[in-house]
């Protein structure tokens, strides 16, 4: 699976302190899926945002300067460790809280191993997950919006049949919609992981 | 999943996302599968709230939709950055936002409920609106149509009514943004303003928390006034102006006027020290009052853009009822006027700054109720002990909308009234503003220019000096804090015919701004602009028509030949040629002047009507009567049809014509536009304004030649009244 020669994947775009924008395009992107995994977890919905907060605080340190762009690919993983090290920290902290969270605090500052714990397969299934997500936003976005009706219809468990005499559609035109979004999720997702390269 | 292939491969980019996603799978469990993997998460509480599923992120910060468990009432929860108050005293600064925040009640404003404490953390409830960022609203379907100018500037305005409603509550917002103007649903989309005084202090997304250790911007500026990128803390009402003014950019464009793509450091040195493009060279939807509406509420400097979110609004509502607006005035028709002015009737005068008349009562009634709340506001400040930066930045805002108002009551009120009350707004100043010394140095600005707005020169010119001194002292003598005081003590000298002592100072600010701004640069311009005026003030029309001749060449570099600052200047060359008596010069260049005026605001625009009167005055030093007669009957009925009979540039139109039917020999037709001429400056400028004399001179001209000389002393002596008046301001220091 080649990737482009002449795009920059967005993490690599991260990596450039010029790049203004694509610090926000990243964190738009990762938000959802640190604040997911945090609340599945068993976290409250406000110990999973003070971890979101953190977990980008610190990637805005380190994914421009960590030594992670040695190794292609291991995004997932480093951020999966981040993640997991900042609700551990946060789970041992004292409830209720007096004071501030700092971000500056020095339990903070230990850069994660990238390592730790990589078979933890909740994470796994968020990144997929995720990932599925965040194609599936696209589609609705960029397709017409008769065929994401359709495709919304047959997501939602009507068989096609149905769908199609709903809409006054043939059965095979049902179908290559489905066909359509499935192959254009395919390419978005594989796009979505290229991005996670450092190059 | 398939764990052992994703770990064992060097990377994602290795792996088979077919696999792992399902694509290998047959359509049915494929899609089986993807349900699963986007299902929302369900049964999450927070504290008692249930959560509703959905979640705003991004522009707003996160907001919820949760469910009250005993109203069944949804309601939004926005998350606060905890740990924002680590003291007492933080706590009850917060709290006190709060308040004010809740007690914000307007149709155009989400409504706060209050702080809910969750699990020992503040969530702030609040009414959850159904609906679309504005931006988002403002274009449709897949192309991005804009919406229509009426229905997008309607909004705006309702926008407008709701940041001037919780500015009068001392309530600043300080982080207006598309995303925190939210349009109901449809099929009556109203706005609905987020997040009001709460978003910059304690916003966990807002711009002052999204810093990096490196002190790198993470979020986007793009509506942040210059002050808050310099000067955090030099927060007021204009800074939400400022940002009211991105907002207005954006509605008629599409896009916003800096952009990130060249990076955050290249957007913050736009914002800094570029001036944003004019909406009408982006978007068909705006035309050259919008752009000098959207400037000037977007000027770097904020002594420069509106005074009040009201000012902005009233003008763009003057606009919409096609009257001449605010934002146009005292930039090229004022300089236009007072040139041409000074060509034909070669005599100096005192500055006849034009007012706002009417409604003065009910601006002085305003003006007591304000004053009231800048004492209790004071009065608060004591209370905390403390008249922090942040309490004087509210003392000042106040202030200066009570100054505003007071110069808008117009100059028909009582000046005695009003002389005091500033005395007591001096006082004020002087009082607590004592530790402040940027905010004293903008009040002194703005009380000054009150002072020179109702004529009071020498008060004026004690407040300007006292502003000057200030920046002197905060900024240094070579700062462009410094040269925009020196600059305004300029324009006062020149509105009380000091000429002699305005020059020196243009000069200055010239050399200054050059020497800062680099040699070419708008503000450069202006200043050769303005010294060109003050050069034909002196009647030393060659050293004028030069200095003109290089502002307009800048602008035209600069901002191109269609800018109305360009056709100014063009302008002002034509007038120095005609006052040199090279009157072919003089001709081509306010034909060419018209030819661009037209075409760039068209033919039925106040500017348009002016250049008609001056091409006809040239005419008629030509001898070419008809042709002088015809510009000037179309100049005339311009105005007329666009500022209605009662207004000062009517009344200069029919002076101009009535003089040449005068001397044409049609009497009857001359005596009755004097008269309205004289009257209608009598009732707008006053009756000891000098144009009410220099019509008098006219009117005793004609009745001496039509042989009814005892009118004519008449007239002549009220000239001569007038003269005397005149003679004695410029002598007032």
């Amino acid at each position: 699976m080649e990737q482009s020669a002449t795009r920059l994947s967005l993490i690599a775009r991260v990596r450039d302190p010029a790049n203004g924008t694509a610090w926000a395009e990243f964190e738009q992107r990762y938000r959802d899926l640190v604040q997911h995994y945090a609340l599945a977890r068993g976290l409250q919905f406000c110990d999973a945002e003070d971890v979101c907060q953190i977990v980008f605080f610190r990637l805005s340190k380190y994914l421009r300067s960590f030594s992670y762009s040695a190794e292609r690919g291991r995004f997932r993983s480093y951020l999966g460790a981040v993640v997991r090290n900042v609700i551990f920290e946060q789970k041992a902290r004292p409830h209720p809280r007096g004071g501030a969270v700092d971000a500056d605090d020095d339990v903070l500052e230990a850069a994660p191993d990238p390592h730790a714990d990589e078979s933890d397969e909740a994470w796994e299934q968020e990144w997929v997950n995720h990932h599925c997500r965040t194609a599936l936003a696209t589609i609705r976005q960029t397709f017409e919006p008769r065929s994401v009706e359709v495709f919304e219809a047959l997501l939602a468990g009507a068989a096609p049949a149905n769908v199609a005499a709903e809409r006054g559609l043939s059965l095979d035109a049902v179908v290559k919609i489905r066909q359509r979004v499935r192959a254009r999720m395919q390419e978005l997702i594989q796009e979505q992981i290229e991005d996670e390269d450092v190059r | 999943m398939n764990d052992k292939a994703a770990n064992s491969s060097p990377g994602a980019t290795g792996e088979s996302p077919p696999e792992r996603f399902g694509f290998g799978l047959p359509d049915q469990e494929w899609l089986d599968q993807l349900r699963r993997a986007v299902a929302p998460r369900t049964g999450l509480r927070i504290g008692q709230f249930e959560l509703l599923g959905e979640i705003r992120r991004g522009a707003q910060g996160v907001v919820v939709r949760a469910r009250q468990p005993h109203t069944q009432r949804t309601i939004a929860l926005k998350r606060l950055a905890h740990g924002s108050w680590s003291t007492p005293q933080e706590r009850f600064r917060f709290d006190r936002e709060v308040e004010a925040a809740v007690a914000l009640s307007h149709p155009n404003i989400v409504a706060v409920y209050g702080v809910e404490q969750v699990d020992g953390q503040p969530l702030l409830a609040m009414e959850w609106v159904e609906g679309k960022p504005i931006d988002q609203w403002a274009r449709r379907g897949r192309e991005g149509e804009p919406r229509p100018k009426a229905v997008l500037l309607d909004a705006f305005l309702r926008v407008c009514d709701a940041v001037h409603h919780a500015h009068q509550r001392g309530v600043i917002h300080r982080d207006l943004k598309s995303g925190n103007i939210l349009m109901s649903a449809e099929p009556t989309p109203q706005p609905k303003v987020l997040d009001f005084g709460l978003a910059k202090r304690f916003d966990s997304t807002a711009p002052s928390a999204r810093l990096t250790a490196s002190g790198d911007f993470l979020g986007t500026p793009a509506y942040a006034a210059p002050e808050q990128l310099t000067t955090p803390s030099a927060v007021d009402v204009r800074t939400d102006v400022y940002a009211l003014g991105v907002i207005l950019f954006e509605l008629l464009t599409g896009r916003l006027p800096f952009v990130a793509d060249q990076g955050v450091a290249t957007l913050f040195d736009q914002i800094r020290q570029a001036q944003p493009p004019p909406p009408s060279r982006i978007a068909a939807l705006a035309d050259g009052d919008l752009d000098a509406i959207v400037l000037k509420a977007m000027a770097r400097e904020p002594q420069r853009r509106y005074p009040s979110v009201d000012a902005l609004a009233a003008d763009l509502r003057r606009y919409l009822a096609r009257e001449p607006i605010e934002a146009r005035r005292g930039q090229r028709w004022y300089a236009l006027r007072k040139a041409l002015r000074r060509y034909w009737i070669g005599m100096t005068i005192v500055g006849a700054f034009v007012l706002l008349a009417g409604a003065a009562a009910l601006a002085l009634s305003l003006m007591y109720a304000q004053q009231g709340r800048v004492l209790e506001e004071v009065a608060a400040a004591r209370d905390a002990e403390s008249v922090a930066r942040h309490d004087a930045e509210r003392i000042l805002a106040t202030l200066e909308q009570l100054l505003v108002q007071l110069a808008e009551a117009g100059r028909g009120t009582d000046l005695a009234l009003r002389r005091d009350l500033l005395g007591e707004a001096e006082q004020m100043i002087e009082k607590e503003l004592r530790d402040a010394p940027r905010e004293r140095a903008r009040a002194f600005e703005t009380l000054g220019r009150t002072y020179q707005q109702l004529a009071l020169y020498a008060d004026s010119e004690r407040c300007l000096r006292a502003a000057l001194d200030l920046n002197v002292g905060l900024a240094g003598p070579d700062s462009l804090d410094a040269a925009r005081s020196m600059n305004r003590l300029a324009e006062l000298c020149q509105d009380c015919s000091r000429y002699a002592d305005a020059e020196p100072l243009f000069r200055k600010v010239l050399e200054l701004r050059a020497r800062l701004l680099g040699p070419q640069h708008r503000d450069v311009a202006e200043s050769l602009h303005n010294l060109g005026n003050v050069l034909s003030d002196r009647e030393e029309f060659g050293e004028a028509l030069k200095t003109y001749q290089r502002a307009y060449a800048m602008r035209c570099r600069l901002l191109g030949e269609k800018d109305p600052e360009s056709i100014s200047s063009l302008t002002a060359v034509g007038l120095a040629h005609g006052a040199l008596d090279n009157v072919d010069e003089a001709e081509r260049c306010l034909r060419q002047a018209l030819a661009l005026s037209i075409e760039a605001r068209g033919p039925a625009h106040r500017d348009t009507a002016g250049l008609h009167v001056g091409l006809g005055k040239v005419l008629q030093t030509e001898g070419r009567l008809d042709e002088a007669e015809e510009h000037l009957r179309t100049g005339l009925s311009l105005f007329r049809n666009l500022l209605g009979d009662r207004h000062d540039n009517v009344a200069w139109a029919a002076h101009r014509l009535g003089t040449l039917l005068q001397l044409r020999g049609r009497f009857e037709e001359a005596e009755t536009l004097l008269c309205e001429a004289r009257d209608t400056y009598r009732t707008v400028l006053g009756p000891d304004d000098p144009f009410v004399g220099f019509v008098c001179e006219s009117l005793a001209e004609l009745l001496h030649a039509a042989g009814r000389d005892d009118e004519a002393d008449q007239a002549a002596a009220e000239a001569e009244r007038i003269r005397a008046i005149a003679n004695a301001r410029r002598g007032d220091r």
